[in-house]
C-alpha cells in the first residue's frame, strides 16, 4: 500500500462480480480517503483499459461476499441506502470508466455523508447519479416492456436483453404480482436468468436458447394482443418518432406487439 | 362474431379518450390473488401514435343511444358495431396481465339500456375481477352522467379512478354537439365522485382498514378544436376542475374530423400543437405554481403556437428578469423558462455546496437554449445578456429552438409524468416528477372562476 504515497498510484482489479467490484472500491477508498486524490484507481480486471500504466501497481482485490456486505452497510450507514444502491448501479452499467467514477463517489459519500447527492453540480455526483439513473430508467421500462410467454406446462418465459445486467432486480417486482405462477426471466445477452417457482425466488445461469415453442392457445391470445394493439393508435395522429423516442428499436425484439406496422 | 373481430372494433372505439395512465395508487396482489399498482404507474408499450399503451382501454359496446356530433360512436354514425360480455372483458384482463401486456383495465361504454343499466355492467366487470379473481391491478372506469349515486358509489369501492368526460368545454357547445347529454348531468356525478374520494381519504387517516374510493382520483377530457371556445376559457376550466372537484387529471384531446360534418369545423388536420401548448400549461398550473390567469388574459386569450407558455409568459414579464441563480427562492427559480421543478431542486441544493456557475447549469438538468436569456449567474457569456435586452430577438431565437414548434409532430403524450413542460427534449423519467406542487409565488394569484360560472362564460362565445 505504500504505493497510494508514492508517485507509483495504485490500480484496484476487481473481477467481474458484484462483490468484487464492492471490494476493489472498498479496498481503495480505505487505501485513500480523499475523494479528489485519485491517487488509488479501481480498475475492473479484463477490460482492455485494465493494462496497469508505466507508473501504476496492479492490485488484485479478491472478491469476498462478507467484506462486500460490510462495506455496503458502512456506506448505508454514513450516507444513505440510496447512495449505497447507487454502486450496485454503477456495476451493473457494465461501462469500464464507471469503476473509478464509483470509487471516488463513494470517498465523497464517505466524506459529505447522506448530503453527496445534492452536490449536483460536482462531476463526480453528476457522471453518478447520471449512469445510476440509466440503470434504474431501463429498470422501470422493462417492468413495463417485458413480455411472458405461457408455455405448454402453464409456466410464463419472459425474454428480454437490457443494456445494463439489471435483470436480478425485475425479480421482487414480478414475485409480488404473480405470486401464484411460475416464471422465469431470461437475459439472453448475459445468459442469466431470474425465476420464481411459486415459493422462492432464485438466479442463476441460463445459456441463450431459441425461444420455446408457442401453443395454439398461447398464439391465440398473442394474435388478440396484435389486434388490439393495431387498433388502439390513431392513425391521423401517427408518430414514429415519438413512438421511438419512448420506446427504443433495441427492445422491439421479445415484444408480441409490431410497432410501426413491422 | 369471434373475440378477436370484437377486440379490433372495441379497442378502435375506444381510442379517442386520451387517458390510459395506471399511476396515482399502489396496491398488492391479495392472497391467492394477482396483479398490483405502482404509484408512478408503468407503461407497457407506445403505439404508432406514440402514446403510452399502460391500460387495456376498451369499450364494453359500441352500440350508443345518444348521439354526441363529435362522437364517432354516435348512434347515426354507419360503422360496425359489437358488445363484449362481462366475462370476455374478464378473461382478456387477466390473459393480457398475466403476460405483462397491461397495467390494468379501462372499461368505458356507450350507453345502452340507459345510463343506470350501462353502468352496472361496468360495475359489474370491476367487481368480478376483484372480488372473484382477486385481480389488484389498475381498474379505471368511465361514471356515465345520469348514472344513480349509488352505482358510482360501488363503482367507485371497485376502481382505483373514475372519470366523467366533460368533452366540450361549455354548456352551449354541450347542447348544440351533445343533446342526449347535459350539464348538470356530468358535473353531478363529478361532484359526487370528489366528495366519495375526499370521505375516503379522511375516513383512512382514522383507519387504515376503511374502505377505498377511487384511491387514484378522477380525471376528465376536453376536446379541443370542436367547439370555438379559447384556450383561456379552456384553462379556466381545467383550473376551476383542479380546484372544486380535486381532478388527478384533464386531459386534452386535439379534436379528429371523424365527427358529424354538418355540426363540425372542417378540420384537415388535428390541431395537435394546440393540444401539446395546452397541456404545457396545464403542466404550468399543477407543478409550477401559475394561475390561469397568469397564463392567458383578454389581450391574449390564445397561447402562442410557436412558444411554451412559460417562454410567452417570461418575455410579456421582462421585470421579473434576470432571476439570480444563486439568491432566488425554489418558485421564483420555477418560473424560468428552461428550470423545470427537478432542475430548480437541484439549484437549490447544489447551491449550498458551493455557489452555482452557468457551466454547472447542464449538468443541473437547466435547458440552456431557453434558461440562458433569464437568468444571472457567475461565468454567464456577455453576449447572452445582451440578446436578453432584446425580447423581440429572444422571441424569435427561442421560437426557433422550440422543439414543438418546429417539427411535423408535437411531443406532448398525454400520459402521467410523461410530459415535462420545459424539457421536451429529455429523456422520459416520470419518476423525476415532483411530488407534491410548487410553493405559493410573491405574485397576484388569478381568480379562478367556480365551473359553473367558466361553463356559463362561454354562452357569450359566438358560435
Amino acid at each position: 500500500m505504500s504505493s497510494i504515497f508514492s508517485s507509483s498510484p495504485t490500480l484496484f482489479l476487481a473481477d467481474g462480480s458484484l462483490d468484487g467490484f464492492l471490494c476493489a472500491v472498498a479496498a481503495a477508498v480505505e487505501a485513500c480517503p480523499d475523494p479528489e486524490a485519485g491517487a488509488g484507481r479501481v480498475m475492473v480486471a479484463g477490460d482492455r483499459d485494465a493494462a496497469p500504466g508505466l507508473f501504476e501497481t496492479p492490485l488484485r482485490v479478491p472478491a469476498d461476499p462478507d467484506r462486500a456486505t460490510a462495506f455496503f452497510d458502512r456506506l448505508r450507514d454514513h450516507a444513505t441506502a440510496a447512495v449505497a444502491r447507487r454502486l450496485i448501479h454503477l456495476w451493473s452499467a457494465e461501462v469500464p470508466a464507471l469503476a473509478e467514477v464509483a470509487r471516488a463517489y463513494a470517498a465523497l459519500a464517505f466524506h459529505h455523508g447522506p448530503r453527496v447527492d445534492q452536490f449536483h453540480a460536482h462531476p463526480i455526483v453528476h457522471q453518478a447519479l447520471l449512469a445510476s439513473q440509466r440503470v434504474t430508467g431501463e429498470i422501470h421500462r422493462l417492468k413495463g416492456l417485458l413480455r411472458f410467454r405461457a408455455l405448454a406446462d402453464g409456466s410464463l418465459y419472459g425474454p428480454v436483453a437490457p443494456d445494463a445486467n439489471s435483470v436480478v432486480c425485475l425479480g421482487g417486482h414480478f414475485q409480488a404480482r404473480l405470486p401464484n405462477e411460475r416464471w422465469l426471466i431470461h437475459d439472453t445477452r448475459r445468459g442469466l436468468a431470474v425465476w420464481w417457482d411459486g415459493r422462492c425466488l432464485d438466479t442463476g445461469e441460463l445459456a441463450a436458447a431459441a425461444a420455446p415453442p408457442v401453443t395454439a392457445a398461447e398464439a391465440a391470445i398473442q394474435e388478440w394482443w396484435r389486434g388490439y394493439y393495431a387498433a388502439i393508435a390513431i392513425p391521423e395522429r401517427r408518430n414514429p418518432v415519438l413512438q421511438r423516442r419512448c420506446m427504443p428499436r433495441r427492445y422491439w425484439r421479445w415484444l408480441i406487439e409490431s410497432p410501426g406496422g413491422e | 362474431m369471434d373475440l378477436a373481430s370484437k377486440i379490433a372494433i372495441l379497442g378502435e372505439a375506444a381510442r379517442y379518450d386520451a387517458s390510459c395512465a395506471s399511476s396515482g395508487t399502489r396496491r398488492e396482489a391479495p392472497a391467492g390473488g394477482m396483479g398490483g399498482a405502482a404509484m408512478g404507474g408503468i407503461c407497457h408499450s407506445w403505439a404508432d401514435d406514440g402514446r403510452c399503451i399502460s391500460l387495456l382501454k376498451i369499450l364494453l359496446t359500441n352500440y350508443c343511444e345518444y348521439d354526441c356530433a363529435y362522437c364517432i360512436n354516435r348512434r347515426s354514425n354507419d360503422l360496425p358495431r359489437a358488445a363484449f360480455t362481462v366475462e370476455e372483458v374478464v378473461t382478456l384482463t387477466l390473459e393480457f396481465y398475466k403476460r405483462n401486456y397491461i397495467e390494468g383495465l379501462f372499461l368505458s361504454s356507450g350507453v345502452t339500456g340507459g345510463p343506470d343499466a350501462t353502468m352496472e355492467r361496468l360495475t359489474r366487470v370491476a367487481e368480478t375481477l376483484r372480488t372473484q379473481h382477486r385481480f389488484a391491478g389498475y381498474i379505471h372506469l368511465k361514471a356515465i352522467p345520469g348514472a344513480s349515486p349509488d352505482l358510482l358509489r360501488r363503482a367507485g369501492r371497485f376502481a382505483d379512478r373514475l372519470s366523467v368526460n366533460i368533452e366540450l368545454p361549455s354548456g352551449a357547445s354541450l347542447q348544440r354537439l351533445a343533446p342526449d347529454k347535459n350539464r348538470d348531468g356530468i358535473l353531478q356525478p363529478m361532484g359526487l365522485i370528489g366528495r366519495g374520494i375526499t370521505e375516503s381519504r379522511a375516513e383512512r387517516r382514522q383507519s387504515r382498514t376503511a374502505p377505498r374510493f377511487a384511491p387514484a382520483g378522477q380525471s376528465t377530457q376536453l376536446i379541443v378544436g370542436a367547439s370555438p371556445e379559447n384556450d383561456r376559457h379552456i384553462l379556466h376550466l381545467a383550473a376551476s376542475l383542479y380546484s372544486h372537484f380535486d381532478l388527478k387529471r384533464v386531459y386534452y384531446s386535439a379534436f379528429l374530423p371523424a365527427g358529424n360534418p354538418s355540426l363540425l369545423p372542417a378540420l384537415t388536420t388535428p390541431p395537435l400543437r394546440r393540444e401539446h401548448r395546452l397541456y404545457q400549461a396545464d403542466w404550468l398550473m399543477r407543478f409550477y405554481g401559475f394561475a390561469a390567469d397568469e397564463l392567458l388574459d383578454d389581450q391574449h386569450p390564445q397561447l402562442d403556437e410557436t412558444l411554451d407558455p412559460k417562454a410567452a409568459w417570461a418575455l410579456r414579464h421582462p421585470q421579473f428578469f434576470p432571476v439570480d441563480l444563486n439568491r432566488a427562492e425554489l418558485g421564483i427559480l420555477l418560473r424560468v423558462p428552461g428550470i423545470g421543478p427537478t432542475s430548480a431542486r437541484r439549484i437549490v441544493s447544489s447551491r449550498r455546496f458551493a455557489s452555482v456557475r452557468f457551466e454547472d447549469l447542464a449538468k443541473l438538468g437547466v435547458v440552456l437554449r431557453r434558461a440562458r436569456y433569464f437568468i444571472a449567474c457567475p461565468g454567464q457569456p456577455a453576449e447572452i445578456v445582451v440578446a436578453a435586452q432584446s425580447p423581440e430577438r429572444v422571441h424569435r431565437l427561442l421560437a426557433a429552438n422550440d422543439p414543438a414548434g418546429n417539427t411535423p409532430y408535437p411531443t406532448s403524450v398525454p400520459d402521467d409524468g410523461m410530459m415535462v413542460a420545459d424539457a421536451p427534449g429529455l429523456p422520459v423519467q416520470p419518476w423525476l416528477l415532483p411530488p407534491e406542487p410548487a410553493p405559493p409565488l410573491p405574485l397576484p394569484a388569478g381568480k379562478i372562476p367556480t365551473p359553473e360560472l367558466a361553463w356559463g362564460a362561454a354562452t357569450a362565445v359566438p358560435t
